[in-house]
């Protein structure tokens, strides 16, 4: 009984955050917003049994990288500070074209699973089935991610340190 | 299933007000405790009919003093973050304490109950979780006040608990390598019986390294000096500036909640957690034979006690510190951090790593 | 000894050179106002007298006489002891008469900015001549003769009169925005950046002072931080305007005068013993220092000396005063650096020192303590008890102090290579005292002009080598040790006698003979009476004595009345402050308040 209610709550939530990064003006309210979603996540794994999933959930994109995100959005000027929004035609249109696709992948996705989304607990995650596969069965992507994340990141500190000496 | 809710509810009361109390003894001990440190009489004005208590009543006197002063916003600030900020504070600090173990299981009224708040198995991340949270408290409340000085200590702040997030979860990976879980009640467990014989046989003798850096972290996470960077109070006045009343006291409680926890995962991982040293389910195994029987049913409470008694030491050790180290510079803060810490960390895991190998 | 440096002055300026003279010791130079610069270099360069120190700049106002103002330097050589006073005559036209002499000393930056608060008298060719110790908005100069002493110019208007408005905060911020950055240099308030382009605007701080990491093209820009008045480290009475680049510190502007007292104007109002408690407030910390000086400096004029006992119990007192300076100064910056403790256990040793000072002088901040002609009081019995536990007490809290602090890797990160100056800047800047030590230049007025007789005791005088906060802190934990042993020797071959000077110019008759006989009570009406005290004859002097945080001058000018004509004070604190803004530049926020600790500012002596 609890288990259904608490669920519409927590999607209640997920939903609401999302929609409110979309609507709101000011940045730091949309990065709030998506802690929000972020958060219900968590929740919602939870509530699947998931503690390890749930608790990544907010370590990682809660904890850090939405930190991240409030600590950018917070040097940049506020939303009264800029001008009114303009509707800009063509790039209204990528978005809507790169939205769309989203969605049917989306649709697509959770088609897959034909009806049997789990609402309900399962097993519990073990975290060693977890280490097993990110550094056996996935160690390779595993790691090329973590490269490209580091050429990424080394990008962006170089790109950073010339716009400073330019100046 | 209601027998358990209403466990559920009465250790939740139990262990929260504990944990309350504590912080709130805190608030004085730091007082007291600096005052004798620093040839002072510390705070003892307040009185109730002429008792003094030591000076114990300014705990009170702190709590009128905090809810009844002008709550102030500053002009320009946004109100609802601003408001939202201390509560951003103190929540996850109360709710991490959760996964901490402050005892075995015991038998109260035919009910099996075990001396923790929240039976988890992932005990570590629920910590991290909680404060990697506790981040937001700080930056949204420098920002929402609409002040520089406030502003810089957001983003010290910010800085500083990211850093010393990645050093804080390194420095225990050794002692779930050691014990082969995350779950806090299982390694408070593992950590029963005798160390070549005569030593307690405590998580510190495993993971020596693992505890200074997990300590040194962790301070830098409480943002307590040497590590009260993002306070500064002489530099930039600090983070708190343009707040009054509870919604400081928050901030200030939240501070001695987390130097609790802090406490408590230290001696957890450590130093037996509520392991009483030579003590067995049946009585003390002193060393050269001796033996002392206790009553099975007092173990247990021997043990609620001990855990209480080592967090009670630990918060001392970290006023102690507090009081007798100067501040850190930022850049110096994060050399410390990310090429002092977080290298010794990854060679504590590769070590320990290596010794288990070996062993096996 | 300077009349060697008359002599050459006189042959390298000629005709220029309008006149010399030679009064109790100094030597005064009156030159041509278009060649003060040539004269200035050449005592500067000339091999034979490397006068590399510009002590003070100042003024005095001849009221009456068609250029109505002199203007003062006083240079002093370090390396060869020379000491010379130049003169020049300006004009009250409102024209740059005169040269500044920025090129040559930095210390003249600031000297001659006072110069032109104080009177009006405007330097060509400074960089950046605007008031110092006053605001922009005052009006007049107030210590030429003709400003009424008793015209008020508050900065604030009277609120009572203003009806009750609703609060705007915007309007409210705008407006204060606005009167800060009138006190800014113009490098700092946004019309002039660094690099030409416009740094911020009064509009852009408002709205969110914090969200202004990025202009409206997105591109990052620096916070401006105003650090004080209000500010915990600030001492309460100073402002530093920075620029930040993220924590580091791009530019600054120290704007000080919030203690600003009129000093100058009140000693030219009260006799000559009057003044004496007005110095008490200059360096409040060791206000004895500030007495003798005063008191040495009217001697000086009067051409007296005290009795032997007279002059131990100065330097006892001065010794004692000088280790509650130096206890405070690194009580303070090491509190400010986050060693709380540290700071208590030396104010708790300060405290033995202050309930010292109050058995002899009756109070513990505003002591009064010396008088023209001698010292006001005797040392109580047992005092010889109490001083030794105080130096107990002090040796056993510096010990507990070097133990938390010298050795702690924490401090010295935060100390070592911090805020450094070198000897050649500082001297630029006229630096004297622990801060100039620091960086090795070994010069200390009590060994090289000693007064009161400070040759007879022995004591070292403390270098450091680098110059930054760690080497200032040594230092003066080490003058602290080496004021004790001067303490020990003048409290152990303290001579016998009088207290007080019998000259008639300034003796006062005992109290019990002023109680009972009714020359005695005439006596001492005449010496306390306005326009009968000590007059000192027509002439001027200066007087400096070592105070806590270096050279502490006192310059006076007597037209022969009990009043003095002029009265200036060299402040040691100021030179320093001077060279603030230069030191803290590149660092980080966290490095100015060590830095500025150190600096040791006091209030009182700054602003005056």
């Amino acid at each position: 009984m609890l288990v259904p209610i608490s669920f519409a709550l927590l999607a209640l939530l997920a939903l609401g955050g999302a929609l409110m990064l979309l609507f709101r003006r000011d940045p730091v309210d949309g990065v709030l917003s998506l802690v929000v979603t972020m958060l219900a996540l968590a929740g919602i794994y939870l509530q699947l049994a998931d503690p390890v999933v749930a608790a990544l959930q907010v370590i990682v994109y809660a904890g850090a990288i939405m930190v991240l995100f409030l600590f950018v959005t917070m040097f940049v000027r506020r939303a009264e500070e800029r001008g009114p929004l303009g509707w800009d035609r063509p790039r209204f249109a990528l978005a809507s074209i790169v939205a769309a696709c989203l969605l049917g992948l989306l649709v697509q996705a959770i088609g897959a699973f034909g009806g049997n989304t789990p609402t309900h607990p399962g097993p519990p995650a073990e975290i060693a089935a977890i280490a097993h596969s990110l550094f056996g069965e996935f160690l390779y992507p595993f790691e090329l991610v973590s490269a490209l994340l580091l050429v990424a990141m080394v990008g962006v500190v170089v790109l950073g340190r010339r716009g400073e000496e330019s100046s | 299933m209601t027998g358990e809710f209403v466990i559920a509810i009465v250790k939740t009361i139990v262990a929260v007000s504990t944990l309350m109390t504590l912080a709130a003894l805190l608030t004085w001990a730091e007082r007291k405790q600096s005052a004798v440190m620093q040839d002072r009489i510390g705070a003892n004005r307040a009185a109730i009919l002429g008792f003094r208590a030591i000076g114990l009543f300014h705990i009170i006197a702190d709590a009128i003093k905090m809810m009844t002063k002008e709550d102030f916003v500053p002009p320009f600030a946004n109100r609802f973050i601003h408001s939202l900020a201390p509560f951003l504070a103190i929540f996850p600090a109360i709710v991490a304490f959760a996964a901490i173990p402050m005892g075995d299981t015991v038998t109260l009224f035919g009910h099996t109950v075990e001396m923790r708040l929240a039976p988890m198995n992932i005990g570590f991340l629920f910590i991290f979780a909680m404060a990697s949270v506790t981040v937001y408290a700080i930056v949204l409340g420098g920002w929402s006040s609409n002040n520089r000085f406030a502003m810089l200590g957001a983003m010290r702040a910010a800085g500083q608990m990211i850093s010393y997030e990645l050093a804080l979860g390194l420095a225990v990976v050794g002692s779930v390598m050691v014990y082969g879980t995350l779950d806090l009640m299982e390694i408070a467990r593992a950590q029963t019986g005798l160390f070549a014989g005569f030593l307690p046989n405590w998580g510190i003798i495993y993971q020596p390294l693992g505890f200074l850096l997990l300590i040194t972290a962790s301070i830098a996470e409480t943002k307590r000096a040497p590590f009260d960077i993002p306070e500064a109070e002489s530099e930039i006045i600090g983070c708190f500036l343009e707040y009054s009343g509870m919604k400081f006291g928050m901030f200030f409680m939240a501070e001695f909640v987390t130097t609790v926890v802090v406490a408590g995962l230290v001696s957890t991982l450590y130093f037996g957690g509520y392991q009483v040293p030579y003590l067995m389910a049946d009585g003390f195994h002193l060393p050269f034979g001796l033996f002392l029987v206790t009553p099975a049913a007092l173990v247990p409470w021997l043990q609620f006690g001990a855990f209480w008694i080592k967090v009670v030491f630990f918060c001392w050790l970290l006023l102690t510190i507090r009081w007798t180290l100067p501040r850190f510079r930022y850049d110096q803060l994060m050399h410390l951090g990310w090429k002092i810490l977080l290298p010794l960390a990854l060679f504590n895991v590769a070590a320990t790593g290596a010794w288990i190998l070996a062993a096996a | 000894m300077s009349q060697h440096a008359l002599d050459r002055l006189t042959d390298e300026l000629g005709g220029a050179l309008l006149d010399s003279c030679s009064e109790h010791g100094d030597e005064t130079a009156c030159i041509e106002p278009g060649h003060l610069h040539r004269a200035a270099r050449f005592l500067r360069d000339d091999p034979e007298l490397e006068m590399n120190m510009l002590v003070d700049v100042t003024a005095v106002d001849r009221l009456g006489r068609d250029s109505r103002f002199d203007i003062v330097y006083h240079l002093h050589s370090l390396g060869r002891g020379h000491r010379i006073r130049l003169k020049v005559q300006a004009s009250d036209s409102g024209e740059a008469e005169i040269r500044t002499l920025t090129d040559l000393w930095k210390s003249a930056e600031w000297l001659e900015r006072e110069v032109y608060d104080m009177f009006g008298v405007r330097f060509e060719g400074h960089p950046d001549l605007r008031r110092l110790l006053l605001y922009p908005e005052f009006e007049g100069h107030p210590l030429r003769k003709d400003y009424p002493i008793d015209k008020e110019q508050p900065r604030l208007p009277d609120l009572a009169g203003y009806p009750e408005v609703d609060y705007d905060a915007s309007e409210d911020a705008a407006r204060l925005l606005k009167g800060m950055q009138r006190t800014l240099s113009p490098r700092l308030n946004g019309t002039a950046g660094r690099n030409g382009k416009v740094l911020h605007g009064a509009e852009a701080g408002l709205r969110s002072p914090v969200a202004s990491g990025t202009d409206s093209r997105g591109r990052t820009r620096n916070l401006f931080l105003d650090m004080g008045p209000s500010h915990p480290a600030m001492h309460g009475t100073i402002r530093i305007s920075v620029e930040l680049a993220g924590e580091r510190i791009v530019d600054s502007d120290v704007d000080i005068g919030y203690l600003h007292r009129g000093f100058e104007k009140m000693c030219e109002n009260r006799s000559y013993a009057q003044s004496i408690i007005f110095t008490d407030r200059l360096n409040y910390v060791s206000p004895i220092i500030n007495n003798v000086g005063w008191s040495l400096a009217v001697e000086k004029l009067l051409g007296i000396e005290v009795p032997e006992r007279a002059a131990a119990l100065r330097v006892l007192m001065s010794e004692i005063s000088r280790i509650a300076d130096h206890l405070t100064c690194v009580a303070a910056h090491s509190m400010e650096t986050g060693a709380f403790t540290a700071f208590l256990y030396l104010i708790e040793a300060r405290e033995e020192l202050y309930k010292l000072l109050e058995r002899v002088c009756g109070g513990r901040v505003t002591l009064a303590y010396s008088r023209v002609g001698g010292v006001a009081a005797d040392l109580p019995d047992r005092f010889e008890f109490h001083l030794a536990r105080a130096l107990a007490k002090t040796r056993e809290m510096m010990a507990d102090v070097v133990k938390l602090l010298d050795g702690n890797r924490i401090f010295q990160d935060r100390m070592v290579g911090v805020g450094a100056i070198s000897p050649k800047d500082a001297i630029s800047y006229g630096i004297t005292g622990p801060f100039l030590r620091s960086t090795g230049v070994s010069y200390d007025v009590r060994k090289a002009a000693p007064y009161s007789g400070y040759e007879k005791y022995e004591f070292e005088v403390p270098v450091g080598q680098n110059g930054d906060n760690f080497d200032r802190y040594l230092v003066r934990m080490e003058e602290i040790r080496q004021s004790m042993r001067i303490i020990e020797q003048a409290i152990a071959k303290q001579p016998e006698g009088p207290i007080q000077s019998e000259d008639p110019s300034v003796n006062r008759p005992p109290k019990s003979e002023v109680y009972t006989s009714i020359e005695g009570l005439m006596h001492h009406f005449k010496r306390t009476m306005s326009g009968h005290g000590t007059a000192p004859p027509t002439s001027e002097a200066y007087g400096y004595v070592e105070g806590g945080n270096g050279e502490l001058g006192f310059y006076l000018v007597s037209d022969g009345s009990d009043t003095a004509y002029r009265a200036h004070c060299r402040a040691p604190c100021f030179a320093p402050m001077s060279a603030l803004s230069s030191l803290i530049e590149g660092l980080t926020i966290a490095d100015v308040i060590p830095t500025f600790g150190t600096v040791n500012m006091i209030g009182g002596e700054l602003d005056r």
